[in-house]
């Protein structure tokens, strides 16, 4: 897919199962941002994270920022950033996903395939429990916030970057 | 796959991880310990918090039982949903006619059409072309990876018309469906139809070309059998070795149990004994209720009635993406819209059982409802509990016929035969247990 020079918009993918605590993470981070990004260039949406959902809903995009719940083992709350279009997902993330075929298989397999977008972010919030029915902890709405923030900040940067280009 | 190093090289104690195990839905992990060149212990863990949907649901209307245990799985969600649906109304006592019945086939096949080609190309074939997974596949063979992506996505097309989504569909209701599609809205699904099933029988020749592990067993295959059609919604109870039962006969002959090891119940028939459900136990009982050309692809993948490989379930998870394939083409080409999407149920104080076959095998829902429609009590036994025991069984058998292995060798092999039963361990959990740098 080529570079856009004009009118560059974001799509933003909020990941994850609302009925499963901190496992919400990404989808809650894209609620936020829906309701505090007016006026910038972003359109976003919520999928559960199947990697063929993913695949079919950034196939027309070219600039693509994802935000997952994620375990690493660092603090509850955290807030990770990958650029999966500069360097393939980490090997551990893509072989520990035990749920279907998730976000860095979707990435991993639309590249073997040719068929990643230009850009592609990735941002991971660290989670804690995804138990059914429970409700996301403090650490991670504090971290939904943060990444929430920080996506903003980075969709601006994208876009204006690409329209002082244009 | 983590490795403990052998502390005592005589009498050698092997001892075997698989902390998560990759390509299967949930979370879950294997432990094995080998002593003396016996299996001392066989240990599917599953550390899912336990499962609270059976206490969910009491106290809660009898119509939202389809929506709620949809809740479950991820994957399939349609096989809750029709569990439940028929389970309220039997206590109701309503039987749906013919045009509601099919348009429900028509949405199971969806499911079976998508998860099994998910299995297949993404999660099982890799453990066959000795790929650590499908992303490996695909750079060597993108087409192919594109053709299975092309045919599951046809199976959610049919969850989305008939469901309203692909994930956790919400058109179902208790007594049929919310909206029925139109003539023309299924015709336009035709062309796609039929070129998947081309593809599911090319899927069918490419998965038969493997190499199988050698592994068999006498094992005792469940399933529905209804004598007229391929079973999905419809049927008793039956078994290789005698069993012919109704659903409200299950808990006689079935019963599950607590293990240590796990938050998930283990199923067993009434006196003990492990037993096999899904393809294969479809397969093996329902072979000659198959379609024409879905037929046709399992003789000439070698296939016999009495395949008793589990390895082989690719292949006849296959041979059931060309048959529900080849099933959506009849029901779509036949498709008489029903006079009204829904039959109002009734409640009454009764208690209604249901057993569907999900694409992993039979799913069990049993309710007590009262008047005016509250649920007092709710059951549910899915596939996975079920084939539980089988799977360690298969592990014993697989650990005592390849010690010679090497410990990773052991665990691929391990990992490939859990893999053999699509095993859906938690349902809808969506995680990543990874270890990486903070940027």
């Amino acid at each position: 897919m080529t570079e856009s020079t004009h009118n560059l918009r974001v799509l933003v993918i909020g990941v994850g199962a609302l009925e499963r605590g901190d496992d919400a993470a990404g989808r809650l981070a894209a609620r936020q941002i829906m309701a505090s990004s007016t006026g910038t260039p972003l359109d976003v949406i919520e999928l559960r994270g199947e990697a063929m959902a993913l695949m079919d809903a950034w196939s027309n995009a070219n600039t693509v920022i994802l935000i997952d719940a994620m375990s690493a083992g660092n603090p509850v709350g955290s807030v990770s950033r990958w650029d999966a279009s500069a360097q393939p997902m980490p090997a551990e993330m893509a072989r520990g996903s035990t749920h279907d075929m998730g976000v860095p298989d979707a990435i991993e397999l639309a590249r073997a395939m040719g068929m990643l977008p230009a850009r592609v972010i990735v941002y991971g919030i660290e989670i804690q429990h995804a138990a059914h029915g429970s409700e996301p902890s403090p650490q991670v709405i504090s971290g939904i916030e943060q990444a929430a923030r920080s996506v903003i900040d980075e969709a601006l940067q994208l876009t204006e970057g690409s329209n002082r280009h244009a | 796959m983590s490795k403990t190093p052998d502390p005592n090289p005589e009498p050698r104690t092997r001892t075997i991880k698989v902390d998560y195990l990759a390509r299967v839905e949930g979370e879950g992990a294997l432990d094995v310990r080998i002593e003396a060149g016996e299996v001392a212990e066989v240990k599917l863990r599953i550390f899912e918090p336990p499962r609270y949907f059976e206490g969910l649901l009491r106290g809660r209307k009898f119509t939202e039982a389809p929506d709620i245990t949809a809740r479950i799985c991820g994957i399939c969600p349609v096989a809750y949903q029709m569990s439940a649906c028929h389970a309220m109304e039997a206590a109701c006592g309503l039987v749906l006619d013919e045009p509601l019945r099919n348009l429900r086939r028509l949405l199971y096949c969806g499911e079976w059409i998508a998860s099994h080609t998910l299995h297949i190309y993404m999660l099982h074939a890799p453990d066959f072309l000795g790929a650590a997974g499908a992303v490996e596949i695909a750079r060597e063979h993108p087409d192919l990876i594109k053709r299975g992506l092309r045919l599951k996505k046809i199976g959610n097309d049919i969850l989305s018309l008939l469901g309203g989504r692909e994930i956790n569909p919400i058109n179902v209701r208790v007594g049929g469906f919310y909206k029925t599609p139109t003539r023309d809205e299924l015709n336009a699904m035709l062309d796609d139809l039929r070129w998947a099933l081309d593809a599911a029988i090319g899927t069918v020749q490419w998965v038969a070309a493997f190499d199988f592990p050698e592994l068999e067993y006498d094992y005792e295959f469940v399933c529905l059998r209804d004598g007229e059609q391929y079973p999905m919604n419809e049927g008793r109870l039956v078994s290789n070795r005698g069993l012919d039962i109704s659903a409200h006969e299950f808990d006689e002959h079935f019963k599950e149990l607590q293990v240590p090891h796990s938050t998930a119940l283990h199923a067993q028939r009434v006196g003990g004994g492990s037993y096999f459900v899904g393809p294969m136990a479809r397969f093996a009982l329902n072979a000659d209720l198959l379609t024409p050309v879905a037929k046709a692809a399992a003789q000439s993948a070698g296939l016999t009635e009495t395949c008793r490989n589990p390895y082989k379930s690719i292949i006849i998870r296959a041979v059931e993406v060309v048959f529900a394939c080849e099933e959506a083409i009849r029901l779509v080409e036949t498709y008489a819209p029903p006079p009204a999407p829904f039959i109002e149920p009734q409640p009454a104080d009764a208690t209604g059982y249901a057993i569907t076959e999900a694409p992993r095998g039979i799913l069990y829902h049993r309710y007590r409802i009262e008047h005016p429609g509250q649920i007092l009590d709710a059951k549910i036994v899915p596939p996975t509990s079920q084939n539980q025991m089988t799977i360690e069984d298969d592990l014993r058998r697989v650990l005592m016929n390849n010690a010679d292995l090497s410990d990773d060798q052991l665990g691929w092999r391990c990992e490939q035969t859990i893999r053999n039963y699509d095993p859906c361990i938690s349902c809808a959990t969506h995680f990543l247990k990874i270890n990486v740098e903070r940027r």
